[in-house]
């Protein structure tokens, strides 16, 4: 009978760091403790990692001939994340100002929705059903 | 919008900030945007080492939605392994 080699393989978080490991029976034995998970023996596998990630920081050597374009977030929400800048700036003491600071939170709340909509659309727009009589 | 643009604007409202006090209340903003909306979805590669058990993560990943081995999905263990037979620590 035919047997296969091929093994399940897992991955688990450990703190800022992802384990990779292989399962077959009885794989690991230490202290007289048995696991059927072992570091993955193969090298140069590739392993992708797909998730959701944090924008670069700004810039901060700019100059006006190279100003490059916010492109990691979708244009329609720059100003979104302006309205946060902009109520944050209102909550510093030197120019303390708790009603615009609320006025500008608001906003970036607004804005928050329609982006949390956005992302879970993909890009994708809604589909209409529309009655048909017959 | 251009990164001048949105710190002009926001100096518009707060003369009194200098513009590296500006880029760091933008990047803050940008950070808990991209964290509330889940907007910013990409990956990050790595090659496996023979009998490494960890890799570090990129300090940008917020989340991780899903793991590829060789092209190939692989699924999340609940739980750590209780034996540690890993060489090194990390890539």
């Amino acid at each position: 009978m035919a047997t296969s080699t091929t093994r399940q393989r897992y991955w688990y978080l450990d703190k800022r760091r992802i384990g990779i490991v292989e399962k077959s029976n009885n794989a690991t034995t230490q202290e007289a403790v048995t696991t059927d998970y072992s570091s993955i023996s193969v090298a140069d596998k590739t392993i992708r990692v797909y998730g959701i990630f944090k924008p670069d920081a700004l810039n901060s050597t700019l100059t006006a001939d190279d100003d490059p374009a916010l492109t990691e977030i979708p244009v329609q929400f720059h100003e979104v994340i302006v309205t946060r800048a902009i109520a944050s700036g209102y909550k510093d003491p030197r120019n303390m100002q708790i009603d615009m600071a609320t006025y500008f939170d608001a906003e970036y709340d607004k804005g928050l929705r329609e982006a949390k909509k956005f992302s879970k659309s993909r890009y994708r727009s809604g589909a209409v059903i529309r009655p048909y009589d017959f | 919008m251009t990164q001048l643009e949105m710190i002009e604007l926001v100096r518009q409202h707060h003369e009194h900030l200098g513009e590296t006090e500006i880029r760091k209340l933008l990047d803050r903003a940008l950070a808990d945007f991209a964290a509330k909306t889940e907007i910013l979805e990409s990956s990050a590669t790595f090659s496996t080492v023979a009998d490494q058990r960890y890799y570090t993560l990129p300090d940008e990943l917020l989340k991780i939605k899903s793991v590829w081995y060789n092209d190939t999905q692989i699924p999340q263990l609940i739980g750590k392994p209780s034996i540690d037979d890993s060489t090194s620590e990390t890539s």
